[in-house]
C-alpha cells in the first residue's frame, strides 16, 4: 500500500474511532436517560416529559454514526452469491461494483438533503428543555453518516482499482475492538471445570 | 412505472453482493428517478425520521443486554447449570447446548449473537466431550434461533414497531412456541442418541448440592429474563425500558462477577455498535422503500392476487409461509421484515387472520430461514464456528428441522397456542 492510501486509511479509522465513541456515548446516554425515567416516575413520583423524545432524536444519531462504522469494519449484510467463484479479479469487480452503487447512493442522498433540511430547520424540537432546530437530529446525522460511508467506498474502491492485477480486494479499514477471545476460552473453562466437579 | 423495476433493480444489486441496505436504498432511489412522480428527496424524507421511534430504542438495547451479558462471563455459568441440570440425560450435552440456549435467549435478541457468543463455547465444549463437529454445530445452530422467538427479540421488536401491535404482546405470544420448540429439539437429540445416530457421551447425574451450587452459581443469570417477562407482564415498564434496566443489570452483574475489563466492556460495546449500525441502516433504508411499496399499492394487489388463489386463510397462511421460508433462506431477516410486513399486513387484515399470531408465524419462518441454505446466516456463522463444511452441516441440520417445522405448524394451525400467553395477561 503506497503511503498515500495508508493516510487516507488511517484517517478514515480515526474517523471510526470517533464514530465509534460517538456511539456508546449515545448508548450510555440512553441508558443514562431511559434508566433515569423509569427512577424518576417510580421512585420521585414526577415522570421526566423530554426523555422520550431525546431518546428518540439520539437513536437516530446512534443510527447513522453506527452504520459508518460498520461499513469501517466492511460488516453490512450482504448475500454471498458468489463466494464459490474462484476467480479473484472477478470477486474483486464485485466488490468494486458495490463500492460504486454505495458512492452513488450516498451522493442521492446528499444531492436531496439541503430542501428537507432548511423545512426542518423551521421547527424545533417539542418536548426537550431547550429549543434545538429538528434539522440537527434529522437531515444533519443522515448526511455525516452518508459523508463518511461515501468516503470509506471512495478508499475502497481507488484501492481496489489499484490491486485489480492482483485480484486481491481491500480489507476493512478497522477491525475488531477489545477482549473477544480470552473472554471465551475463559467462559469454557469455567464451565468445563464446574462440570468436572 | 410498474413496481416490478423497483424489486428488479434490488435482485440484480442483491445477486452482485452489494450489501442489501444499499442494494434497498439505491432501488429506491434510481427507481424514484426513473418513475419520476416523486423525487429522491422522498428518501431524504422518510430515512431519518424512520428511526424516530421510542419503541425502536429497544433494538440497541435488547442487542446491547446481550453483548454485555455475553462479555460479563455469565455464559459459564449458564452452561454449568444446565451441565448440571441436564447432562445426564441421554444425549449429553446437546439437552445442556439447548437448555443453556433457552436460558440465554430470555436475555439476547438476535440469534446471530447467540450462536457466535455462547454457540462458540457450546461447540467448542461438546467437541471437547467427543461430539462430531458437524452435530455440535446443527444442534447449537437449531437451538440459537429459540433466541429470537423469546423474549426479548430484535425482529419481534421491528414487526411490532411496522404493524403497529404491541411489543409486550408479542415477547409473551413467543414464549410458549420458544419453549415447546426446546422440548422438541430435546426429544430430538434423545432419538438421535437412543437410536445409535449420535455418538452422546453423558455426565453423571448430578447430585443435589452439585446441583445447588450451580443453580446459586447462575441464579443472578436467571433473574434477568425472569425480571423482563416479570416486568412485562406485570406492565412495570415498557419493553424499551426493561431493555435499558436490563443493560443496567448486566453492567452490575459484570462488575459483582469482576468480569468486565476495559478490553471487554469494548467488545461489548463496539458489537452492539457493529449490528446496530447494520440493523438500524436497514430500517432507515426500509421506511422510505416501503413507502414506495405501499405508494404504488402493492399490497392492494397482492391481497388480491392471493385472496384470489384462495379465501381460505389457512391456505393464505401456508402460501406466504412458503414465501417467507424462501426469503428467509435467501435473504437477511430485518430485511425480509421491512418488505414483507407492509405488504403482507394489509392482507392479514382482510383475512381476519390476528396481528400477533400473524408476527409470530412470520418470526418463526424467518429464523427457520436462516438456517435453510443457501445463504442461511446462522449456518454460515456455525461453518466459521465450528470450522465445518456446508455439506455437512447441512445433513447433520436435516433431523432438526423436524421439531422446527413441527413448532411452525402447530402456531399456524392452532392460533391459540401463541395466543393463550398473551390473553392470560389482557390481550
Amino acid at each position: 500500500m503506497s503511503a498515500g492510501f495508508h493516510r487516507v486509511r488511517c484517517a478514515l479509522a480515526i474517523v471510526g474511532c470517533v464514530e465509534l465513541a460517538l456511539a456508546i456515548l449515545i448508548l450510555l446516554g440512553l441508558l443514562a436517560t431511559i434508566g433515569s425515567q423509569v427512577f424518576s416516575r417510580y421512585v420521585l413520583g414526577v415522570p421526566l416529559i423530554w426523555v422520550e423524545e431525546l431518546a428518540s432524536y439520539l437513536l437516530i444519531w446512534l443510527g447513522f454514526s453506527a452504520a459508518a462504522f460498520a461499513h469501517k469494519q466492511q460488516r453490512h449484510v450482504r448475500i454471498a452469491v458468489f463466494a464459490g467463484i474462484r476467480s479473484d479479479r472477478l470477486r474483486l469487480w464485485l466488490v468494486l461494483f458495490g463500492e460504486v452503487v454505495i458512492i452513488a447512493f450516498a451522493l442521492i442522498i446528499l444531492w436531496h438533503v439541503p430542501g428537507p433540511m432548511a423545512i426542518e430547520a423551521r421547527s424545533t424540537s417539542i418536548g426537550l428543555p431547550i429549543d434545538i432546530p429538528r434539522h440537527w437530529f434529522f437531515s444533519v446525522p443522515l448526511s455525516i453518516g452518508m459523508v463518511s460511508m461515501m468516503a470509506t467506498s471512495l478508499y475502497y474502491l481507488l484501492l481496489g482499482l489499484r490491486r485489480l492485477p492482483d485480484g486481491e480486494p481491500p480489507g476493512p479499514v478497522l477491525g475488531m475492538f477489545g477482549d473477544h477471545e480470552d473472554a471465551e476460552t475463559e467462559e469454557i473453562e469455567q464451565a468445563l471445570k464446574v462440570r468436572a466437579e | 412505472m410498474t413496481i416490478a423495476v423497483l424489486f428488479l433493480i434490488f435482485g440484480v444489486l442483491v445477486v452482485l453482493q452489494v450489501p442489501i441496505a444499499f442494494a434497498m436504498g439505491a432501488s429506491g432511489a434510481v427507481y424514484l428517478l426513473l418513475d419520476g412522480l416523486f423525487a429522491p428527496t422522498v428518501m431524504v424524507q422518510r430515512m431519518a425520521p424512520g428511526l424516530h421511534s421510542f419503541p425502536l430504542l429497544a433494538i440497541p438495547l435488547f442487542i446491547l443486554a446481550g453483548h454485555l451479558l455475553n462479555h460479563a462471563g455469565i455464559a459459564g455459568r449458564i452452561f454449568a447449570f444446565a451441565s448440571t441440570l441436564v447432562g445426564h440425560i441421554r444425549g449429553g450435552l446437546a439437552h445442556v447446548n439447548v437448555v443453556a440456549s433457552i436460558i440465554f435467549a430470555g436475555m439476547s435478541g438476535v440469534a446471530a449473537a447467540d450462536a457466535a457468543g455462547l454457540g462458540a463455547i457450546e461447540v467448542k465444549a461438546m467437541r471437547k466431550a467427543g461430539f462430531t463437529a458437524p452435530f455440535s454445530a446443527a444442534i447449537t445452530a437449531a437451538s440459537a434461533i429459540i433466541g429470537p422467538i423469546v423474549p426479548p427479540s430484535v425482529i419481534m421488536v421491528l414487526y411490532a414497531v411496522m404493524a403497529r401491535v404491541s411489543i409486550g404482546d408479542m415477547f409473551l405470544a413467543g414464549i410458549l412456541p420458544g419453549l415447546v420448540m426446546g422440548l422438541l429439539l430435546m426429544a430430538m437429540v434423545y432419538w438421535l442418541a437412543l437410536t445409535g445416530r449420535i455418538q452422546a457421551p453423558v455426565s453423571k447425574c448430578a447430585t443435589l448440592p452439585s446441583l445447588w451450587t450451580a443453580f446459586v452459581r447462575a441464579l443472578p443469570a436467571l433473574l434477568a429474563p425472569v425480571g423482563l417477562v416479570g416486568g412485562l407482564l406485570l406492565g412495570v415498564a415498557t419493553p424499551t425500558e426493561l431493555g435499558a434496566l436490563v443493560c443496567i443489570y448486566a453492567l452490575l452483574l459484570g462488575a459483582i462477577y469482576r468480569q468486565f475489563t476495559l478490553g471487554r466492556l469494548l467488545a461489548a460495546f463496539s458489537e452492539t455498535v457493529t449490528s446496530c449500525g447494520v440493523i438500524l441502516l436497514l430500517v432507515a433504508v426500509g421506511v422510505p422503500f416501503g413507502w414506495i411499496v405501499a405508494i404504488k399499492n402493492l399490497p392492494q394487489l397482492f391481497s388480491e392476487t392471493l385472496v384470489s388463489i384462495s379465501a381460505d386463510p389457512l391456505v393464505i397462511l401456508l402460501l406466504i409461509n412458503l414465501g417467507l421460508l424462501i426469503a428467509g433462506a435467501v435473504m437477511e431477516t430485518a430485511a425480509i421484515l421491512l418488505i414483507a410486513v407492509p405488504m403482507l399486513y394489509p392482507l392479514m387484515q382482510v383475512m381476519q387472520i390476528d396481528p400477533i399470531h400473524f408476527g409470530i408465524v412470520v418470526v418463526l419462518n424467518l429464523v427457520i430461514g436462516v438456517t435453510t441454505p443457501p445463504f442461511g446466516m446462522i449456518l454460515f456463522i456455525m461453518m466459521d464456528v465450528a470450522k465445518v463444511r456446508m455439506g455437512e452441516l447441512v445433513r447433520a441440520m436435516l433431523p432438526f428441522y423436524i421439531p422446527l417445522f413441527a413448532v411452525l405448524a402447530l402456531v399456524i394451525l392452532f392460533p391459540d397456542f401463541t395466543l393463550f400467553v398473551p390473553r392470560l395477561f389482557g390481550y
